[in-house]
């Protein structure tokens, strides 16, 4: 006992220091108390004391005989038990009182058997085929079986999840839970993904799920530089901390979507909970066993946006220009009204009035232009360009003006990943650890980006004595790039340029070949000089690190009061650090005073400490109770530090004692909160009433609102035990119903007005500026209610499983900051309000189509989830009408009462009342609508995904497509890429050869087009609404290509596309090598190999995307990005090796 | 047993009650409740001299005065607007009338700071006026107000009068007494005595109440004699070193029209009416307030919201005025208020015995002093016909524009009062039909989202955003 109540104090110093080291020392007496509990509970242990009988047996195989070894054997209600070795034989000492053994393994159906006196109880266990008795880790990390839930819980498993090896584990789940989007950004090295969970429910706050690692919350912060609709400035992505963890490590993840799960994580997990369990040592063997793998992953550039091939850099270039003007005689007919332009030969008109090269600044005709309204490219013309030959005295030479229809593509390399994982599981009588170490390195598409993680994981399970374990688990991740390439409409984003704003001739090789070096008036080598870097200056020189540190982990002792009662205390921490420097050579765009350089730092710390007491008892032999009182503790610590420069001394020494003027800005944010809850579960037979309390204070709120309690209420009826309708055609059937509400504080520092300062003083004056947010009166929690009723059923003995659920959701008094009229004083102002609805239905099918023990397997499962997101109230006045959520260039996603979430409004063609549109008759060009018009909501009708897996023997197959159908995209590629001229369609139907007559050869998608109405002095008429009028007459004015898409800037209905999709996702093969040539290996144990593609073909996207963009796109972690492409960097189609070998 | 598991209940009950502290802990250390108003002001100043006299945000009223064209992203000047633009210059100067309400607010209490107080008054009714002149009947009286979400839009009339009371108050406002009332570093900023100050103030209210000769003759006459009759009640600026105007640090404050070349921008040419203007005139200011175009050497403007023309014929602005990263923003010049002087005295209002001619000559020669012309120089461009004074107003007012160099929204403003220069349209207008550059600016679709019914209200008779109900002080005719 000594050494025990040494290990108590022990523990309970490590708690000390957790907590102590983490927290400032005058925060109140809680945690201390937590430990003093903790401390309490520990020493408990002394104090029961019990008889023990000693059981030992052995489990085999229903299916060939075999012992299994591995399988876990727990004495009911406690966590007393142990696992049978490599010959399937267990023992272990039960108590006294210990009625029921149960015995669990992967891929068998758990057994209860009754102790009934007996020393030797041999088992045998059936293999599950559909996995009936599933049980699926729930709300605090306790797993219950999937059959008696009242709501819907989906797990995916840790092979499903490394198949095709995520860096970001995040995307793992896309389609492979009903209800959930996953949008990720696109082909950048650890950029974010935004998962949503049935819907969003707030307007500008977070609508991230909770991340749960092993009982405890780990952060799961996204600091995205910008948001994804910032233009201008210096823009990354950094990803959302919850890609630090493993992918290697994680034995399943479950996602708790409605609020009956959530509400006993609290407020943070409003937004639905994703609950990942790491592996724990492996159970199968006493002694040594160890894993290694291996993956290497290829990524190549795919959907890259469509681009013409027809002509080049430059203006005015259209043929139909040129032919247009030159049989003018008054200059100020012409189109292209430049001076000195010779209009006698295509030639001559090229290089005098449409692209010819002098400095890319200007100085030439057109020669900083970044469009390519150029002259036509491959008919022989011989232009000066950036890449000529130069000399001295007459410049650039003309060279043969030529398409590079790949030089987009060819910027981009081929991506290389590398993953070596390696674990040490160490099972002994009374410990089981496993050790996980990892190192990933990946080089992106984008030259000179990368990523480096690695990540060392630590678990072990400690009995320490009969009653008591302690449960350890330590995560150490250290994150690094030494390049995250730009994002977001941004010089430093290589897409803004190439996919936009580019030349259509450029030669990528010669820019390639000569980042490095210096044109003849000393500027970078580039073909533009004006508004664009060289690419490869931007990837090399302007360049963006980052190395982020972190821990995590907890500790938990359990100690077993009796066999139906338990006591758990633990405290987890994650706490990281982060750094980031930012780099602008010297002579960059943007740049020109001897560069510039910023640094961020982060410092983000949580810890949590929970104390529960778990029971489970039969009360009777049909009635069952088990539950769990609880009580938790939070603090949160966020510490930012910026730094950054304007001009620098030395040329591209990036020191701060280098820098001409400092700017600082530095924050800190804390806050704390504390719960009690209890969980509640009673069973009869085939009936279970579950139910949740809570009650949270949390630091954010004001002190009469900082209690607000919450709790949920469910029924899971097992109709076919009750009725006993159990047949062959249906084996199982039930029905769940659940209804919750849940709370949410919010950020710190929300309840005063105060003064804000300038980064940098001025002539040494600090310069404060009053609250730009009004703020609160009488803020209370956010409170989210939630109902669900589901069913699930399983027919031709569980060959087939359906799970259906049907969700409503209605979110209430989000805390937001909303705009408010700026004549006001102020630009926003925080305020409790709005009601949004969520009403969904997801299903889950699941059909084993083909079985054979041995044989051929093929096994169906689809996911389908429809959402309808309809905001009901914005303010309870009702006064407020439109409240914008995001916006880029104009295009606003907009929550409106009454009106589906994320309305994408902007300005459209102006259109009669037959929907044609209207032409202005004295140019040809479309009219713009004179007010704004919705267009639809950005978020999908419906997502589904269907995996096929194909097994023979140790060969398995998995393809996986995924869709999603409906929502609206405002796309900047397609917006800006067409006013340039680089997409395909400005060149279509030979309309820069022959003029564009809109509604005959251009914009046909639109519809028609008629004339628009003119007074006698030629003039635009409009009715009394302000809106033009048509004629009826149909369109027939011609407009040069070049005039009508460099017209179109204001006119964002261009560029909406429909996101639909369907994705084929992933396609993996792996091969088991069988047990009877690994046998031969002598200490190898198993060897899989497999080769696997992901994102391998868009099968479908909507005719509406004529830019050719991956419509699956978003930009960083939060609500900016929703609805809206911003020179998406291409997404990647990767291939895959992966091997796993088991010593 | 029963009472142990009895005991953590109770223990648990009260976990959840441990809440000390909290209060301070939700108190951010970063930021003060209050600050110091001379750093409140010092913002202020800065804030507005880089949306008013700055390029950041692309806004267009030097092109719409004929002064300065856009080379590059010529979009706006064609009327073509970026919402987010017209939304930030909105929200920045009401912000920053905010922040002066609430220096107001805490110094007009007892023992308050007078002089920042007078400061206070006389900032928020330069950035008003502003505001008022770009947007027509805004909200004033019951704007920066937390406790009025829905604020209503005063007519212009209104605010002009109000603005003249509100000046003529901060004037008897200041105290001589800097040790009870100390300017502090922040409003020093601008001027560094209580008297460059008041000067400002007055010829503020000059300004003001000669933009309302033409509509409101009666009530502007009373002011300007008001001011004029009495100079030592009511200082003015007097020389050039009275103008006001902020001089930028360098370093993390740089001029912003230098600001902007520095982040690898050159947007912004000579207006090529301007330019021919200033040729016509033998304006020895030319070669100060621009460059000749790289190509040939000549000086050439380029013509407000024309079409793309190789942008090396462009003049650019000269070095004075946006090359110097320790530049200026010029927010009144003394040669305006000469100007101003000069036509009260045209107007046959008293003067304290200047002349129009007197004012005007004045004007001329402070503000080729100002630009740095030799006096030499001065004399001879004064002696031209086309400059020597003949009695005409337009003289004054064509000079006024010639002043106002990049002073694009008091040069807006005086156009549309005077019409003097004529300027067309931008010829490629995304709006036809127009014989004059815009005669407001765009209300922001903000305050038609967030306070719809006077904002709609306030929006009635306007036609294509820019044009329709002029300003109250604007009496042109025959214009559209």
């Amino acid at each position: 006992m000594l050494a025990i109540r040494n290990f108590i104090l022990y523990i309970s110093k490590v708690q000390n220091y957790l907590l102590t080291s983490i927290c400032k020392p005058k925060t109140c007496s809680m945690k201390r108390l937590c430990v003093f509990l903790a401390c309490l509970v520990l020493v408990g242990v002394n104090l029961a004391q019990a008889q023990t009988v000693r059981i030992t047996g052995t489990v085999t195989s229903s299916e060939d005989g075999m012992p299994i070894p591995g399988v876990s054997v727990i004495v009911k209600g406690t966590t007393n038990g142990a696992a049978t070795n490599i010959d399937g034989k267990y023992e272990l000492n039960a108590g006294a009182d210990a009625q029921t053994l149960v015995f669990s393994s992967v891929g068998f159906k758990a057994q209860e058997v009754a102790i009934g006196g007996r020393a030797v109880i041999d088992v045998v266990l059936e293999s599950e085929s559909l996995q009936m008795e599933e049980l699926v880790v729930t709300a605090l990390g306790i797993s219950r079986s999937k059959k008696s839930l009242v709501y819907s819980v989906q797990d995916v498993k840790g092979d499903a999840l490394t198949s095709t090896k995520e860096t970001n584990v995040v995307n793992s789940l896309s389609g492979k839970i009903a209800g959930i989007q996953v949008t990720s950004a696109g082909g950048s090295l650890g950029s974010s993904s935004r998962i949503t969970i049935r819907g969003n429910n707030t307007f500008t706050g977070n609508t991230q799920p909770l991340f749960v690692v092993d009982g405890t919350p780990i952060v799961n912060y996204s600091s995205d530089v910008t948001g994804g609709a910032v233009t201008g400035g210096n823009a990354q992505d950094f990803g959302n901390s919850a890609m630090d963890i493993d992918p290697n490590s994680i034995e399943s993840i479950s996602v708790l979507k409605g609020g009956s799960a959530a509400a006993a994580y609290g407020m943070r997990a409003a937004n639905g909970v994703i609950i990942i369990t790491t592996k724990k040592g492996s159970q199968k063997k006493k002694g040594l066993g160890i894993n290694f793998s291996h993956t290497t992953t290829l990524d190549r550039v795919t959907l890259l946006p469509k681009f013409q091939n027809e002509y080049g850099q430059g203006k005015y270039g259209d043929e139909y220009i040129y032919n247009h003007d030159k049989v003018l005689v008054d200059p100020d007919d012409r189109i292209n009204q430049g001076d000195d332009i010779d209009w006698s030969t295509y030639q001559n008109y090229s290089t005098t009035g449409s692209f010819n090269y002098v400095d890319g600044n200007g100085n030439g005709i057109y020669d900083n232009e970044d469009v390519s309204w150029g002259p036509r490219l491959d008919i022989g013309l011989m232009i000066p360009q950036f890449n000529s030959p130069y000399n001295a005295t007459t410049g650039y030479d003309a060279t043969p003006w030529i398409s590079q229809p790949n030089n987009v593509k060819d910027f981009f390399q081929t991506g290389v990943a590398n993953e070596d994982a390696i674990d040490f599981n160490i099972t002994t009588e009374t410990s089981s650890t496993r050790l996980g170490l990892s190192n990933s390195t990946s080089k992106g598409v984008i030259p000179n980006t990368d990523l480096t993680r690695r990540n060392v994981s630590l678990a072990s399970t400690l009995k320490l004595a009969k009653k008591f374990k302690v449960d350890v688990n330590g995560n150490y991740v250290n994150t690094k790039n030494d390049n995250i390439a730009g994002t977001s409409y941004n010089v430093n984003n290589v897409m803004q340029s190439l996919g936009n704003w580019f030349g259509r001739q450029v030669n990528m090789k010669a820019l390639k070949d000569n980042w490095n070096s210096f044109d003849p008036f000393g500027q970078p080598y580039n073909w533009n000089a004006s508004y664009h870097n060289n690419p490869y200056w931007t990837v090399n020189n302007n360049t963006t690190q980052r190395t982020r540190n972190r821990v995590f982990g907890n500790v938990a002792a359990t100690y077993t009061i009796t066999d139906w009662l338990n006591v758990m205390g633990r405290v987890g921490t994650d706490y990281q650090y982060e750094f980031r420097k930012h780099v602008e050579f010297d002579k960059s765009n943007g740049f020109k005073d001897g560069g510039y350089f910023s640094q961020r730092q982060y410092e983000i710390s949580e810890t949590n400490a929970d104390l529960m007491l778990n029971f489970d008892k039969n009360i009777t032999q049909d009635i069952r109770l088990d539950g769990t009182f609880g009580a938790a503790y939070m603090n949160y610590k966020n510490r930012f530090n910026f730094y950054d420069t304007r001009g620098l001394t030395v040329p591209n020494l990036f020191t701060i004692t280098n820098a001409k003027a400092n700017n600082i800005q530095t924050t800190f944010q804390e806050k704390e909160s504390n719960s009690v809850y209890a969980l509640a579960n009673i069973t009869y037979k085939w009936l279970t009433i579950s139910g949740t309390f809570r009650n949270d204070w949390s630091s954010t709120l004001p002190k009469d609102a900082w209690s607000f309690k919450y709790y949920s209420i469910g029924a899971n009826f097992i109709f076919t035990d009750a009725f006993k309708l159990g047949t062959d055609i249906l084996s199982f059937g039930k029905i769940r119903a659940s209804y919750a509400k849940t709370g949410t504080a919010t950020d710190p520092y929300k309840l005063n007005a105060t003064f804000g300062s300038q980064a940098s003083a001025f002539s040494g004056v600090t310069l404060f500026g009053n609250s730009r947010t009004i703020p609160p009166k009488g803020l209370v929690n956010e409170t989210t209610y939630a109902s669900e009723i589901g069913t699930e059923l399983r027919f031709v003995n569980n060959r087939f499983g359906v799970d259906a659920t049907y969700f409503s959701k209605k979110s209430v008094d989000m805390i937001m900051d909303i705009e408010i009229p700026k004549s006001t004083g102020y630009n926003l102002q925080t305020i409790n309000a709005g009601e949004i609805v969520n009403k969904g239905v997801e299903l889950s099918l699941n059909a084993g189509i083909i079985k054979s023990a041995n044989g051929f397997n093929w096994e169906v499962d689809i996911n389908w989830s429809k959402i309808e997101n309809k905001v009901n109230k914005l303010d309870s006045e009702g006064k407020l009408k439109t409240l914008q959520i995001t916006s880029s260039w104009s295009a606003l996603v907009n929550a409106r009462p009454g009106s589906d979430y994320g309305v994408l409004t902007c300005t459209g063609f102006a259109r009669d009342a037959e929907g044609r549109l209207i032409i202005d008759p004295s140019t040809g060009a479309p009219l713009a609508d004179t007010k704004l018009r919705d267009f639809g909501s950005v978020v999908p009708k419906w997502m589904g995904g269907i995996r096929n897996t194909f097994s023979y023997k140790g060969l398995s197959l998995t393809t996986f497509i995924d869709a999603r159908m409906g929502g609206k995209i405002f796309s900047l590629t397609k917006y800006f890429g067409i006013q340039a001229g680089v997409l395909e369609e400005t060149t279509k139907n030979g309309i820069r050869e022959n003029g564009a007559i809109v509604g005959e050869n251009v914009f046909t998608e639109f519809g028609d087009a008629v004339l628009g109405q003119v007074d006698g002095s030629g003039t635009l008429v409009k009715d009394a609404d302000g809106n033009y009028i048509g004629t009826g007459v149909k369109n027939d004015v011609t407009i040069s290509a070049f005039d009508l898409y460099q017209g179109l800037f204001g006119i964002q209905e261009v560029a909406l596309i429909d996101a639909s999709y369907v994705k084929l996702r992933e396609v993996s093969l792996s091969y088991n090598l069988p047990k009877s040539i690994v046998a031969k290996l002598g200490f190898i144990q198993s060897v899989n190999v497999g080769v696997f593609g992901k994102n391998l073909l868009l099968l479908y996207s909507d005719k509406s995307n004529t830019a050719g963009i991956d419509p699956e796109t978003g930009t960083g972690a939060n609500q900016n990005g929703l609805g809206i492409e911003i020179n998406a960097l291409p997404s990647v189609r990767s291939f895959g090796f992966k091997m796993n070998i088991g010593f | 047993m029963k009472t142990k598991i009895f005991s953590l209940l109770i223990i648990f009950v009260f976990l959840g009650s441990c809440t000390k502290d909290w209060e301070e802990m939700n108190t951010d250390p970063d930021r003060p409740i209050d600050a110091p108003s001379t750093n409140v002001i010092a913002d202020v100043i800065r804030a507005v001299s880089a949306t008013v006299f700055g390029v950041g945000d692309m806004d267009e009223m030097a092109g719409y005065a004929g002064q300065i064209a856009k080379i590059q992203y010529i979009d706006e000047a064609k009327y073509k607007f970026r919402e987010g633009t017209i939304d930030n210059n909105w929200l920045t100067l009401y912000l920053r009338a905010n922040d002066l309400k609430v220096v107001i607010d805490k110094e007009s209490k007892s023992g308050g700071n007078k002089n920042l107080l007078a400061i206070a008054i006389t900032l928020r009714c330069y950035i008003f006026q502003v505001i008022t002149d770009w947007w027509g009947d805004v909200p004033y009286s019951q704007s920066c107000d937390p406790a009025n979400l829905s604020p209503g839009y005063d007519s212009q009339q209104t605010i002009y009068t109000d603005l003249l009371a509100k000046l003529k108050e901060a004037n008897s406002t200041y105290d001589n007494n800097t040790t009870l009332n100390p300017l502090g570093t922040g409003a020093n900023l601008m001027f560094n005595s209580v008297a460059r100050w008041k000067k400002f103030t007055n010829s503020l209210r000059l300004r003001v109440a000669i933009r309302i000769s033409k509509v409101a003759p009666v009530v502007a006459r009373q002011h300007i004699e008001e001011i004029l009759g009495d100079p030592t009640t009511y200082p003015i600026m007097v020389d050039n070193t009275d103008n006001a105007l902020l001089n930028w640090p360098g370093g993390s404050w740089k001029e912003p029209y230098r600001a902007n070349i520095d982040a690898g921008r050159d947007d912004h040419g000579m207006g090529e009416q301007y330019v021919n203007e200033l040729i016509a005139y033998a304006d020895p200011r030319l070669p100060i307030y621009a460059k000749p175009a790289t190509s040939d050497g000549a000086y050439r403007g380029y013509v407000v919201g024309g079409p793309n023309v190789s942008i090396n014929t462009i003049s650019r602005l000269g070095a004075r005025y946006r090359d110097n990263l320790t530049g200026f923003s010029m927010w009144m010049r003394v040669a305006e208020v000469k100007f101003y002087i000069a036509e009260a005295a045209f107007n046959g209002w008293s003067t304290n015995g200047v002349t129009a001619q007197a004012a005007y000559e004045s004007g001329v020669n402070l503000s080729c002093l100002e630009a740095g012309v030799a006096p030499a120089a001065i004399t001879t461009y004064m002696a031209q016909p086309i400059v020597a004074w003949d009695g005409s107003v337009n003289k004054i007012y064509m000079q006024k524009w010639f002043c106002l160099m990049k002073m694009g929204a008091e040069a807006w403003a005086e156009t549309r009062r005077t019409d003097v220069p004529v300027l067309p349209m931008a010829i490629q207008s995304v709006f036809p039909g127009h014989n004059r550059p815009p005669f407001r600016y765009k209300y922001p679709q903000s305050e038609e989202n967030l306070n719809t019914d006077n904002a709609l209200a306030a929006k009635a008779g306007i036609s294509d955003n820019f044009w329709g109900k002029k300003m109250w002080w604007d009496t042109r005719t025959g214009v559209n």
